[in-house]
């Protein structure tokens, strides 16, 4: 308690200071400052399962199943981790203020503050350049791992929206109050509810919608994109995992947007067209 | 103790609040009556004897004298709406690993579907239903009145369920006042297999109700023409 205050009427910043070193050293030996510290570390290794925790709720319906959606988890990661040492800074702050301060009945207040942190050059140097450089961090991170994600999920060239490569899967989905469907036109149209997806080749997904907006989220293969009534719009993946996965809608669209959901069967390639053919896809274009 | 007070009845006000809330969403639900598939005994089916059950409902294209339609809840306020409605319930209950045999006669007229996907029979046991005892595995897209699908969220962790059959549409040049249901409906039966239990929902794929692409009103509303498909 003694160290916060200062006895004096007017706060002013002290003339003839000493080092910035020798005056860092003197702030580390304070009785709140050290508190405040050991809270912090404490508080960041209890969050620190957290970055873990997140990543196994995410594939608890075993994902990822894309490079895409390890990319995602990725940045979720580290994201977390870099995010943990702030947050528990903030919330040891917090905790001291409301128990290390806190004063009994009784106490008067005192009557006025320490020196404002604003004349302290060090302190502010320090913050702002830390902020900018893990500011920068995440940007810079964000769109480099937003550029490859782009450059995996958009499965057809942008000019022509055709599929990038001669062995794409082109898969139309249409949205609709509230159930998916899913046409293979290069296996004579077949059409089903739930998506049939081959391992370790593109997809190129055209979506739409009959309706209402709805939104095709592919969950565990990290693509999601909005179905728009009267418009196609276009996204792609390769499924890189076999397993079952899940469709949802993720765009509010009515009495039953909460049950407009359906599965994602990833097979091998060859299991798939196999198939295919039995649900009367024979003809290959 | 004064502190303590005033916390204990902001405390019970907002519970009070919440309940208040429940209870007035509760009652105003307008979900119907359960109803319950009637067993019918065992039958032999190629993996052997089986439970079976049958479900009856209907189609009405608006409530009159005759069928008063949805009225629980808050669905008495569309009383005077005209909606297409399924009946007696859309609340529905039939038997796990069962052989399920429904029958919806459908009074209502139509147009095309949408999507001619939900023409189309699925799911049920051999992939057809019965139109006034004629065999079919779909219908004309341009002649459909409503649809009967079943589905789910695979997550639920409960058995993967998808059944749609399209109900025909009745032309509506016999209905007036005094009789305000055609006389030959359309008759559609379907038989289908249940698994273990699990809670689906279903709905009309057919956009048979009004506002933005016929999306709005009974589409919207449970008790009319979307309901909840319990397997027990």
């Amino acid at each position: 308690m003694a160290d916060t205050m200062i006895p004096s009427e007017e706060p002013e910043a002290p003339s003839n200071r000493p080092p910035a070193m020798h005056r860092l050293r003197e702030w580390l030996q304070r009785r709140y400052v050290r508190h405040v510290l050991i809270i912090t570390v404490v508080i960041g290794f209890l969050l620190l399962p957290l970055c873990w925790l997140l990543l196994a709720a995410m594939n608890q319906s075993g994902g990822p199943a894309s490079s895409i959606m390890q990319d995602i988890q990725q940045t979720i990661f580290v994201f977390t981790l870099v995010s943990i040492p702030i947050t528990s800074f903030v919330f040891a702050v917090l905790v001291y203020s409301l128990f290390g301060w806190k004063g009994k009945s009784g106490d008067t207040p005192p009557n006025n503050d320490n020196p404002a942190i604003r004349t302290n050059a060090v302190a502010v140097i320090t913050w702002t350049a830390t902020s900018s450089l893990l500011a920068g961090f995440l940007v810079v991170w964000g769109l480099v791992e937003l550029a490859d994600i782009t450059a995996n999920s958009y499965g057809s060239t942008s000019a022509t929206g055709q599929p990038k490569t001669e062995d794409a899967l082109v898969v139309n989905v249409t949205g609709q109050q509230w159930v998916w469907t899913f046409q293979y036109p290069q296996y004579d149209k077949v059409t089903s509810d739930v998506l049939y997806l081959p391992k370790d080749r593109p997809v190129l997904f055209n979506v739409t919608s009959l309706d209402v907006v709805h939104n095709f989220w592919a969950v565990e293969l990290g693509i999601k994109i909005d179905a728009n009534p009267g418009a196609i719009t276009q996204t792609g993946v390769t499924p890189n995992k076999v397993g079952t996965f899940n469709v949802r809608c993720a765009e509010l669209c009515g009495l039953h947007h909460a049950y407009m959901e359906t599965k994602i069967e990833v097979m091998p390639d060859q299991t798939f067209n196999t198939f295919m053919r039995e649900s009367g896809g024979g003809k290959t274009s | 103790m004064t502190r303590f007070l005033v916390a204990l009845v902001s405390v019970l006000i907002g519970a009070g609040v919440v309940a208040g809330v429940a209870v007035f969403a509760s009652t105003t639900s307008g979900e119907p009556p359960l109803l319950v598939a009637t067993p019918t005994g065992m039958v032999d089916t190629p993996d052997g004897p089986m439970n079976s059950a049958s479900l009856e409902l209907a189609v009405y294209p608006n409530n009159s004298d005759q069928i008063a339609g949805p009225m629980e809840g808050v669905n008495a306020l569309y009383a005077s709406q005209g909606w297409p409605f399924y009946w007696p319930s859309t609340t529905l209950q039939v038997p796990a690993n069962s052989l399920i045999t429904m029958t919806i006669t459908q009074y209502d007229s139509g147009g095309r579907v949408f999507n001619p996907y939900w023409a189309k029979v699925h799911g049920t046991a051999d992939g057809t239903m019965t139109v006034n005892g004629k065999t079919v595995s779909e219908w004309d897209v341009d002649k459909v009145g409503h649809t009967f699908t079943v589905h789910q969220y695979p997550e639920s962790g409960q058995p993967y369920f998808f059944l749609s059959v399209p109900l025909p549409a009745n032309g509506g040049n016999a209905v007036g006042n005094a009789n305000p249901y055609v006389t030959d409906p359309k008759v559609v039966t379907f038989t289908f297999r249940t698994g273990a239990a699990g809670t689906y929902v279903w709905n009309c794929e057919f956009p048979c109700g009004d506002l933005y692409q016929e999306f709005g009103g009974p589409m919207q509303q449970r008790g009319w023409m979307s309901g909840t498909f319990e397997v027990v």
